[in-house]
């Protein structure tokens, strides 16, 4: 497969493998807590909280998502890893920057990556749902728009997969079928706009319902009673 | 019947500056009326109802004449009127869905047209399963049904569908069909696009044939305005050795992400110069199970051994094509201008060769995917509902191209719902809760 074409594979399971379940079906102050206490892990103690955390959103994405998850967003999140120890790395070597060791190199790797790893994570426990309907009491006319939003992007990600695979089966290279690709979104969304005009043209009258998952919140809870336990710790010890 | 029509249309010229335009049109549709547009593929029939819809303008089209819905100019209605009160299936059902979760997407549509929903309603439509499912996971079928349950909810005075059964399983198209009738006993109204208008035939439709752009017959429905051609005859032997194996698939099982095995241990062979269909359920995995055989999909568990090249001709064509315009496809793939243009003339894609993909029809647009894949020569042809939106002169251009695919030694499996192709299968494999079963 192509380099692009594991890229979009990646981004489509770290963030729209799963419907309006787990995670996103949990309190909306839960998550805003499990946010913050996260950060402030982060920040008390750089080093162990990075590892803190890095295991932490590991063990609740097995819980609530699946491995498949964790091994995308892990992925994804260790390119930045990668590139910012690397270029502290190299240019420490040539002298442009002040120079660093390898462990100090893998440390900058550790906590990109787990920053990186916790922003995916707290994306993807982002309801479009809720959003709508928290946008139906404040802009009432925007609140189409997170739910096409989590329509159109992963419906664009797999029609670039499947042109992108049709395309290696007619033995085409994968720089002549970007531009097909993406014709295919254009069209896509054109043929949206048209087909839902009178829908996208209205408002939304009632809220979309949606319950929040308990097996989720206790499991987030937990989670935030960890980094809590943490946190007094190294706060009191 | 009333005698103030629900939708009243006298349509002078419609269509895309320099590329295609319908003519002189006229149309009452009054109330507990079903009206049947039917008409050869780019006849004018999409465009006649994005025409009636008022969102032809919207894709750089435009229309000379006047449509009145409700008595009343349809420009003058605003927005959320139309919407509460005229539902639209499109003939790409994908195009229509703008919520990312099944029933997200449902409660939208209702709650646009001022309704509160009932998730747990969607299993009266067959989507009882998938309720929490997300839509850009469903197959083209089950779009179809989900779009079939939010425009009958919403309850809405006309009902406008564009080849509505063609992703359909039968059991649902009978199902689909009584919420038809049903519609027109409460006092609604529904236009229909259909090559086949024989499926509404016992609901005494209005009859509306197109041809180029014409009207060429509006009344009560009759049997010898219908354009059909003969029923071909091709020879159905294949002279090479049957033991010339091309696709052996043995015990396959895949699933996707988070939800339990579609495929459980699904094995299956196809020989040079054999058509095999398969059928099944929406949502069975009669798509998952042609990307796994083109090698698109890995299986979970599983073996796939291919003798030859295999190509995937999907359900939404425009995935397929490389390049703008029908003639840059066939050319890359005849590598022949002379034959491009020869092929296409013979497939009725000559009057279109130099047009954009964008403006062709769905039935043209499924045609020239399938030339182009016949011309490139590919060893095993998997072909993804190749018969939606073809009119049967169009059928047989495509069954032309199965039989001498046939004759040329290739292996063909098809996955459609279509009754049609029923009989020029050699084999027909029935997917049936994860196992394929052949006949």
């Amino acid at each position: 497969m192509s380099l692009i074409g594991v890229l979009v594979g990646l981004v489509y399971k770290t963030f729209f493998l799963m419907g309006e379940t787990s995670y996103r079906k949990t309190p909306t102050l839960l998550k805003l807590l499990f946010t913050i206490t996260s950060l402030i892990v982060l920040i008390y103690n750089p080093y162990t909280g990075s590892i803190i955390i890095l295991v932490l959103v590991s063990v609740l994405g097995f819980l609530g998502y699946t491995g498949k998850w964790v091994y995308a967003s892990l992925t994804l999140s260790s390119i930045p890893g990668i590139w910012y120890a690397l270029t502290a790395f190299i240019l420490g070597l040539a002298g442009l920057t002040q120079s660093i060791t390898l462990i100090q190199a893998l440390w900058i790797y550790i906590r990109t990556t787990t920053i990186s790893y916790l922003i995916l994570f707290i994306a993807s426990m982002i309801s479009p749902t809720k959003i709508a309907n928290m946008l139906l009491h404040v802009k009432r006319e925007a609140a189409t728009t997170p739910i096409l939003l989590w329509r159109i992007t992963p419906y664009g990600l797999t029609t670039i997969m499947e042109s992108l695979a049709i395309g290696r089966l007619k033995k085409e290279k994968t720089k002549t079928r970007i531009a097909p690709a993406m014709a295919s979104l254009i069209e896509y969304g054109e043929l949206v706009k048209e087909i839902n005009y009178y829908r996208l043209m209205s408002e939304l009258k009632y809220p979309i319902p949606i319950k929040n998952s308990v097996k989720h919140t206790i499991i987030l809870l937990c989670g935030i009673i960890a980094e809590g336990a943490f946190i007094t710790h190294y706060v009191f010890c | 019947m009333l005698d103030k029509p629900i939708l009243r249309a006298e349509i002078i010229e419609a269509g895309y500056p320099g590329y295609f335009q319908i003519r002189n049109i006229r149309i009452d549709v009054e109330p507990g009326e079903l009206l049947v547009v039917t008409g050869r593929s780019g006849s004018g029939k999409t465009t006649l109802i994005k025409t009636l819809l008022g969102i032809i303008n919207l894709s750089q089209g435009y229309y000379k004449g006047k449509i009145e819905f409700l008595g009343k100019d349809l420009k003058k209605h605003s927005p959320r009127e139309i919407y509460s009160k005229i539902s639209y299936i499109p003939q790409d059902p994908w195009y229509a869905i703008i919520g990312h979760i099944v029933y997200v997407e449902y409660c939208h549509a209702l709650s646009i047209a001022g309704k509160k929903c009932e998730p747990k309603k969607l299993a009266e439509y067959g989507l009882g399963d998938h309720i929490e499912h997300i839509t850009y996971g469903l197959s083209a079928g089950q779009y179809q049904k989900l779009l079939w349950a939010e425009s009958f909810d919403r309850e809405t005075k006309l009902v406008v569908m564009d080849e509505p059964l063609v992703y359909l399983d039968t059991s649902s198209k009978n199902y689909f069909g009584k919420l038809v009738a049903k519609h027109l006993d409460k006092g609604g109204s529904v236009i229909i696009v259909d090559h086949m208008p024989e499926t509404w035939k016992s609901l005494q439709p209005k009859l509306l044939v197109l041809n180029n752009g014409e009207q060429a017959y509006c009344g009560p429905y009759r049997e010898d305005v219908v354009p059909r051609p003969e029923k071909p005859v091709f020879d159905k032997t294949y002279s090479s050795k049957k033991e010339e194996e091309l696709v052996i698939a043995k015990n396959i099982f895949f699933s996707y992400p988070g939800t339990c095995d579609i495929l459980k241990g699904v094995n299956l062979m196809i020989r040079k110069g054999e058509i095999l269909g398969i059928k099944g359920v929406n949502g069975a995995g009669k798509t998952t199970l042609l990307k796994i055989i083109a090698g698109i999909y890995k299986p979970r568990k599983g073996v796939v051994i291919r003798n030859g090249y295999p190509i995937y001709v999907p359900e939404n064509p425009l995935l397929y094509f490389s390049y703008p315009t029908p003639y840059e496809e066939l050319y890359s793939a005849s590598r022949d201008p002379m034959r491009a243009v020869k092929e296409a003339e013979k497939y009725g894609l000559k009057r279109v060769l130099k047009n954009p993909l964008a403006v062709l029809s769905t039935g043209e647009k499924r045609r020239l995917a399938l030339l182009a894949a016949y011309l490139s020569g590919y060893d095993i042809y998997l072909l993804d509902e190749p018969s939606g939106g073809l009119d049967t002169y169009s059928l047989n251009n495509l069954l032309e191209i199965l039989f001498d695919l046939k004759r040329k030694g290739k292996g063909i499996i098809i996955a459609s719902h279509d009754p049609r192709l029923d009989e020029y299968y050699d084999r027909i494999c029935f997917l049936h809760e994860g196992r394929l079963e052949c006949h």
